[in-house]
């Protein structure tokens, strides 16, 4: 080959990575500021709306809605994003475990200039307390996802029972036992991943770490709610056996809808689907019913979730802030037709919670609905990291399946977990 | 310096200085064009193997490793009391067994696609069809399958008088072999494909000398045909062995590691570890530990084979 083309060649090749560096730069040819918004909500149940509302009033701060999906990969995804500085600029975290780890990362920014824990407290409740990591917050909550077990009314009347205005776990056992009959395989079920909540409310009120620094994983609540969960699975046999369930990708929310389960614990975000009469036609009244509490303790409250952050990229935070406060007051709105409720105060909540059940609200008693709402003495679950979460499933699941006894469970969560806050 | 045919080439110089600087060119272009894949696999590969490396010797914590340090080789003394890593990698030698059984079926199959028998070719297409389908697929219609009471492999073993049979995927005792079950029948049709390929090349006349001789059947295969193919049979361990230390998307879509952690083997825990926990430090420390063990294995195969492996 002659010298020509080897410089030709040469030339060539530098000139493609000039371009490929040149396509990452942006050069913005005016005053319009562009934010991008994450969330994990899909764009179609309201967000893009949302967006679509506030650019329209806001023609020089524009936003741009991505959704993530909100599992392992999908968070990966944007903290990947976010630590390449990529085009992140606001984010919704779901999940406490993930927004932590985001904190300690450094990839969003403290909102101490901006909000105070008295503001929040009057406006937003206790359940913002989720959302603090070494006494700083660094999101401000916007939705209360709202917990509840929903009930097939009509089941009841038949068998001469009221709605319960709430339930212990004792009583709930009793009741899933009263609606026993031919007609059901099983009275009671819940969503296989969130099985390990019966341990957090068992913890309510006294959380997964002592005041010794030691593992509250012994506490004698701990083991009632076990053991009446397996009672009901194998005694009673009004619940589905967790691994039985986990491994025939057993739908309960389908299976409430067609009528074949008559307790399903689940939360808001099933709304979606019993509003949608035409896909799962039913021909009987939900009613609703707060999740079980331990006798002497809290009632599990609402979750506080939707925290929406300031990434530490940003390079417009007053711009952004200005967004999250409109999204907490009004954008969330949008949001209502998939059971999303503003957790501020100055939010049309009632409004909100009207439009939670839209075009169903005939097969709905609203007032047990309101009731889970306004409930008193509830309490924020405890949430533990993922390390112990998942360790604690390990066990339950050994235990549910009859391969170790309730001592032995105990015992190995509460080793592991000592040895865990060891390590930290 | 004269290059043996070297003045017959366009383009070629004719003087020893210049064939000196042609040589010099020459090895320029060569390394110009190797170049953007020597980068790549630098810059994608052995990078990232190297830091992950070093990674495994500090307390990496977080999606961006913040109170970063070195912790020398706490990480590797945490895994001998991790009772989740040494279940692991329990699981994963179990996980093995996939491999000798789905070369052995493979070889079975394509011993017998290699006569001429009617629906031959629908037939080795069927046995290979597996292997091209995805895992989440395969999966999700092994789940049905394997349903503990109204699954047919139960509703068969109950029909013949079992009155207790596995629960499948459904139980710690029986998850581990539904997994074994799952993944041999995925690999076998890549094994026989391999194999039906070997088989033609078998020296039929050595077989007819053979036959001439009263071997029996059994005599031919494994006294000609077996040796025949051990090469390609030693491929097929070696490669399936890898694989399956490195196998994760069957697992992870059939049961993720469950139930009660009775499938977990070690790339799900690499994977749980570093991007659920984000312990990158510890999830590294795991890597290295498992690229060790495959090092181990396929060093074993290598001076195995020098027994049972004719070329």
């Amino acid at each position: 080959m002659s010298r020509s083309k080897v410089l030709l060649m040469a030339v060539v090749l530098g000139v493609a990575v000039l371009v490929s560096l040149a396509g990452s730069v942006v050069l913005a040819a005016d005053d319009i500021i562009h934010l991008h918004f994450w969330s994990g909500v899909p764009a179609e149940n309201g967000p893009l709306a949302a967006v679509e509302k506030w650019n329209a009033m806001n023609p020089n701060i524009q936003v741009t809605y991505h959704r993530y999906v909100n599992n392992e990969e999908g968070n990966l995804r944007v903290n990947i994003a976010m630590q390449t500085g990529d085009a992140v600029d606001i984010l919704m975290s779901h999940s406490a475990n993930d927004y932590e780890q985001r904190v300690r990362s450094g990839l969003l920014r403290p909102l101490t200039d901006r909000l105070d824990e008295d503001y929040l407290f009057e406006k937003v409740g206790s359940g913002v307390l989720r959302w603090k990591v070494d006494g700083v917050y660094y999101a401000l909550p916007t939705n209360v996802n709202a917990i509840f077990i929903m009930v097939n009314e009509d089941v009841l009347r038949d068998r001469g029972l009221e709605v319960p205005e709430k339930l212990t776990m004792d009583e709930l056992r009793e009741l899933a036992n009263a609606l026993k009959s031919d007609e059901f395989t099983y009275t009671y079920a819940l969503d296989a991943g969130n099985i390990h909540g019966v341990i957090q409310h068992a913890l309510i009120d006294v959380g997964f770490v002592g005041e010794d620094g030691k593992s509250n994983l012994g506490h004698p609540n701990v083991r009632h709610g076990l053991e009446t969960f397996h009672k009901m699975m194998h005694e009673d046999k009004v619940m589905p056996v967790l691994a039985v369930q986990k491994a025939t990708n057993m739908a309960p929310e389908q299976m409430f809808l067609r009528g074949e389960l008559p307790l399903y614990q689940a939360g808001a975000w099933r709304l979606r689907m019993s509003n949608d009469l035409e896909q799962y036609p039913r021909d009987f009244r939900i009613a609703f019913v707060p999740y079980p509490y331990f006798d002497g303790h809290s009632i599990p409250g609402h979750h506080i979730e939707d925290a929406m952050s300031i990434t530490a990229h940003c390079q417009y935070p007053d711009e952004a802030w200005e967004f999250i406060k409109w999204w907490a007051l009004e954008g969330m709105m949008a949001l209502a037709l998939g059971g999303r409720v503003p957790a501020h105060a100055d939010a049309p909540g009632a409004e909100a919670r009207r439009l939670i059940v839209s075009g169903a609200e005939q097969t709905y008693n609203l007032e047990s609905l309101n009731r889970t709402y306004e409930m008193e003495n509830t309490k924020l679950i405890p949430v533990p990291p993922y390390q112990v979460l998942d360790y604690i499933n390990q066990e339950i699941e050994k235990y549910f399946l009859g391969e170790q006894s309730i001592d032995e469970t105990i015992d190995n969560m509460v080793e592991f977990h000592n040895r865990f806050l060891e390590r930290q | 310096m004269k290059v043996p045919g070297r003045s017959t080439l366009p383009g070629a110089p004719h003087s020893e200085v210049s064939t000196v600087n042609w040589m010099k060119r020459q090895q320029l272009i060569g390394y110009l064009f190797v170049l953007p894949s020597v980068l790549g696999v630098t810059v994608f590969f052995l990078i990232p193997l190297l830091f992950s490396f070093g990674l495994a010797f500090t307390n990496w914590v977080g999606p961006a490793g913040r109170g970063l340090r070195f912790v020398g080789l706490a990480n590797f003394q945490r895994l001998l009391s991790d009772e989740v890593f040494l279940k692991a990698i329990g699981n994963n030698i179990l996980y093995l067994l996939h491999v000798p059984l789905s070369v052995v079926l493979g070889f079975l199959a394509a011993s017998a696609l290699n006569r001429r028998i009617y629906l031959r070719n629908p037939l080795r297409a069927a046995f290979f069809l597996p292997y091209l389908i995805s895992a989440i697929a395969i999966g999700f219609s092994w789940m049905l399958l394997f349903h503990p009471t109204q699954g047919p492999i139960n509703q068969f073993l109950m029909s013949v008088g079992m009155t207790d049979p596995p629960g499948w995927l459904a139980s710690t005792k029986s998850a581990m072999l539904a997994i074994i079950i799952i993944a041999t029948w995925q690999s076998l049709g890549f094994n026989m494909i391999i194999f039906l390929a070997v088989l033609q090349d078998v020296p039929q006349e050595l077989k007819e000398a053979a036959q001439i001789d009263g071997a029996a059947g059994w005599q031919v295969t494994r006294h000609i045909t077996l040796p025949f193919i051990s090469p390609i049979t030693f491929f097929l361990l070696v490669i399936g062995t890898m694989n399956a230390f490195k196998s994760f998307g069957l697992i992870q879509a059939v049961t993720g590691g469950g139930p009660a952690n009775s499938t977990l083997i070690l790339p799900l825990y690499v994977y749980r570890t570093a991007f659920r926990y984000y312990e990158m430090g510890y999830a590294s420390a795991i890597a290295i530990v498992l690229f060790l063990i495959i090092f181990s294995f396929t060093v074993l195969q290598w001076y195995g084979q020098k027994k049972w492996v004719h070329y």
